[in-house]
């Protein structure tokens, strides 16, 4: 079962465009990451799916066919935005009091208990907690809410290292006990191998990759051939292409299952990060065929 | 895997009230606080004040003879003690806009600026449920409480009234009595709530709202008022302060005779006029200039609302203020649905 | 059936953890397969011991459950280890007992066909009884065509003249 479906999604403000052509399919109890440079669409998709804007063009349906911000939506998506905006004159058991008064489903004992364990006392005023037990109380509060999809918009970004790492083995621990779907946008590439099993890329307002990422990784490669020698590849799409008087490299995403390579050429696999990267620089907006069954 | 099933059956419940009403009280706790102690304050000052005016007053019934040296020297203080304007009144005049706007503005305002929307508008109850649980009670709330101010403001002017010394028509004090105070401070709070949603800053909101306010309270006053039921006209020369006089003005043979023609006259009788005051000696054994004019068959009409219109005028202006508020109020949630993010 | 192996006490933590290298540029579930082999190697780990269980690993290394998961699968796949539900996931095997892929298949494929002949009613004995004289005609005929193709004489099994 999909746990997001978008069908020609977009978005406009004023006569710009912020997201378009979105056909988005995201698998059920998977982390996916949603990548992308800062105002390219990233935050416009994020806030469709939770149900703080709503699209243009395009349909966006989540749970299994509830409408984006339908109450069935509502109460079945928790979502942490990014700087954990709470109320900060309220004390942490105040916070607690709220969420389950603004909810059908609360579970406060469960919130209670983590924020115990954590050490953060409910009589602290939320504005006067650090940027990580901050973080913790919105996931706290969210995850009590027993949502089938989290959603988190650059949660980390604020934290140390510490920090993170508790938050994010927080919300790994509610996907193991729970079985939830979890949304993430994020700019910590490096830890995504690590963490996202499907990854959604956005750049210059369109879906640029949207796979699994052992399937995007296997089907993007590195080909680096003498500059003097270089000619088209068959069954590859050229996503970015640096080239020195001698090399040329070529960051390649095989649209064809066995691609053949010429002789000279070299070929290698790529991270998340080049591979992010390479979008990023290039977003020249044209849709990238999707290619399933290449997989390990 | 990625069929379309048909929507599965909506099997939320809503929030319940009880639960919102919580929020709200959470919400409002500090304004109602604030309120009641601004309330409380002008209240002493006003109970207070209003004390000694029926102390005086009594005293001022009691006397007698009417006509003697004494009691005219107790009508006189009287008058002048407590029938001028206090300092208060322009304070207390703005104060159902201030209320109100202050209560409406930052309720949506503060959540759009600080960001606590991307948290509120995001829970299971949903936007739309959260702001009715959080604008009507308010509204409601303020309207309620200044309206018992303003009860108050018609007891403290009661001798006054019932004295004739002051008509309850008169725009320093009619839109902080009785019922209509509390449909000034409705009206604020509606402005203040959909300037809130429209601004998505709490200063600006306030601003606006406030200015709004101003304005039609400005216009009511200055030319609404004068106009909820057609005034009437009379040829008296002494019309008692109970009413409220609108314009006043001289004819002769029926006919509108111009200010510039009748001070002539009554500069050639003696009197000394400038700007709008007209300063008139009657020297022993002279003549009264007016009394020329109305001996020539001058006559001053003056146009006025009596006193006695003083509800109807009240139920005539709450009502379509309440109307307008409620019209704000809609475009508010119908701004506020459609608000994006 | 099976040898009545010492199970371990299902409240005992896992002997191992794991860790995770970032750097190393191996996926993040190999690493996990890898440590396991290796504990098995060293000794570490032993037949009947059980894998740290999922939710740990999560909540101490912050990795997604699924990759976990499918690590753990992997060792099953393999036969070091199997799941078993409510529970967790046990070591099944030795490094020395590892088998060959094509013997894992074959082994599913026995599984498979003992199934069906327990189905049509054969007890232990009869299937036992079955699987020597296929076998031995099976050898039979195997070694005569080795011998066709290089001339030696033809040693059958079980005296059979």
């Amino acid at each position: 079962m999909s746990i997001v479906e978008t069908t020609g999604l977009g978005r406009r403000y004023g006569s710009t465009w912020a997201l378009r052509d979105a056909d988005l399919t995201l698998p059920e109890g998977r982390l996916i990451a949603l990548i992308g440079p800062n105002g390219a669409g990233k935050s416009t998709l994020l806030n469709m799916l939770v149900g703080l804007t709503e699209p243009t063009t395009g349909t966006i349906t989540v749970l299994g066919g509830h409408p984006a911000g339908s109450p069935a939506a509502l109460d079945g998506i928790a979502f942490v935005a990014q700087d954990m905006p709470l109320y900060r004159n309220l004390t942490v058991g105040d916070m607690i009091h709220l969420t389950r008064n603004l909810n059908v489903t609360f579970d406060a004992s469960r919130a209670r208990a983590r924020l115990a364990e954590l050490g953060i006392s409910e009589k602290q005023k939320a504005g006067k907690l650090s940027g990580g037990q901050r973080a913790q109380l919105a996931l706290s509060l969210a995850l009590a809410r027993h949502p089938r999809l989290l959603v988190l918009d650059e949660p980390t970004a604020p934290l140390d290292p510490l920090a993170r790492h508790e938050f994010m083995a927080t919300v790994m621990t509610a996907m193991a006990e729970d079985g939830i779907s979890v949304v993430l946008s994020s700019h910590l590439l490096a830890e995504l191998e690590r963490v996202a099993d499907h990854l959604v890329l956005v750049a210059a307002g369109r879906v640029r990759v949207d796979g699994p990422i052992g399937d995007l990784l296997d089907q993007h490669r590195l080909i680096t051939s003498p500059t003097s020698t270089v000619r088209h590849l068959d069954g590859c799409e050229v996503i970015e292409t640096t080239s020195t008087g001698a090399q040329t490299h070529r960051l390649v995403r095989r649209t064809e299952l066995v691609a053949a390579l010429p002789a000279d050429a070299e070929s290698r696999a790529v991270g998340i990060e080049e591979l992010t990267l390479g979008y990023f620089r290039n977003d020249t907006p044209r849709p990238a065929p999707v290619l399933t069954g290449v997989s390990r | 895997m990625t069929a379309l099933a048909p929507a599965p059956t909506l099997s939320v419940r809503p929030v319940r009230w009880h639960r919102l009403a919580w929020v709200t009280w959470r919400r409002y706790r500090l304004t109602l606080v604030g309120t009641v102690l601004v309330l409380a304050a002008l209240a002493v000052e006003l109970i207070v004040t209003g004390e000694h005016m029926r102390t005086a007053y009594n005293a001022l019934q009691a006397c007698a003879p009417v006509t003697s040296e004494k009691c005219h020297f107790m009508d006189d203080s009287f008058r002048n003690s407590h029938g001028g304007n206090s300092f208060l009144e322009p304070v207390m005049l703005l104060l159902p806009g201030i209320l109100g706007v202050f209560a409406g503005a930052p309720l949506i305002a503060r959540e759009l600026e600080s960001g606590t929307f991307r948290y509120a508008w995001t829970q299971g109850v949903g936007r739309m449920r959260w702001a009715i649980a959080l604008l009507l009670p308010g509204a409601l709330g303020i309207a309620a409480l200044t309206g018992l101010f303003g009860m108050l403001v018609n007891w403290h002017q009661q001798p006054l009234v019932s004295y004739g010394v002051s008509s309850r028509l008169q725009g320093s004090t009619f839109a902080v009595t009785g019922v209509a105070a509390a449909a000034w401070a409705l009206l604020g709070f509606a402005l203040g709530a959909l300037a809130g949603v429209a601004w998505r800053r709490v200063l600006p909101a306030v601003a606006t709202a406030f200015v709004a306010w101003f304005g039609l309270a400005y216009v009511a006053a200055d030319v609404l008022r004068n106009r909820y039921l057609s005034p009437l006209t009379t040829t008296k020369m002494q019309l008692s302060a109970r009413n409220f006089q609108i314009d006043q003005w001289w004819t002769k043979d029926g006919v509108r005779v111009s200010n510039t023609k009748i001070n002539s006259i009554l500069e050639a009788g003696g009197a000394q006029i400038s700007g709008h005051s007209v300063k008139i000696h009657v020297t022993q054994g002279g003549t009264d200039p007016i009394q020329t004019l109305l001996s020539e068959g001058y006559r001053q009409v003056t146009q006025y609302q009596p006193g006695s219109r003083y509800w109807a005028f009240q139920w005539i202006e709450s009502g379509w203020l309440v109307v307008l508020a409620a019209a704000l109020l809609g475009a508010t949630f119908w701004l506020l649905r459609r608000r994006a993010a | 059936m099976t040898v009545d192996k010492k199970v371990k006490d299902e409240a005992q933590p896992s002997p191992i953890t794991f860790r995770l290298d970032p750097t190393s540029g191996v996926p993040t579930y190999l690493q996990i397969v890898q440590q396991v082999e290796h504990a098995l190697r060293l000794g570490y780990l032993e037949p009947g011991d059980q894998l740290p269980k999922v939710r740990e690993v999560v909540a101490s290394l912050a990795i997604n459950p699924n990759t976990v998961l499918k690590a753990y699968r992997e060792l099953e796949h393999k036969g070091l280890a199997s799941g078993r539900p409510g529970r967790g996931t046990f070591i099944d095997a030795t490094l020395g007992d590892v088998m060959l892929p094509e013997l894992t298949v074959l082994r599913r494929g026995l599984r498979n066909w003992l199934a069906e002949a327990d189905s049509a009613g054969l007890d232990g004995e009869a299937i036992g009884a079955l699987m020597t004289s296929t076998l031995r005609d099976f050898s039979e005929r195997r070694d005569v065509e080795t011998a066709r193709g290089t001339n030696t004489p033809v040693r059958r099994a079980g005296g059979r003249r």
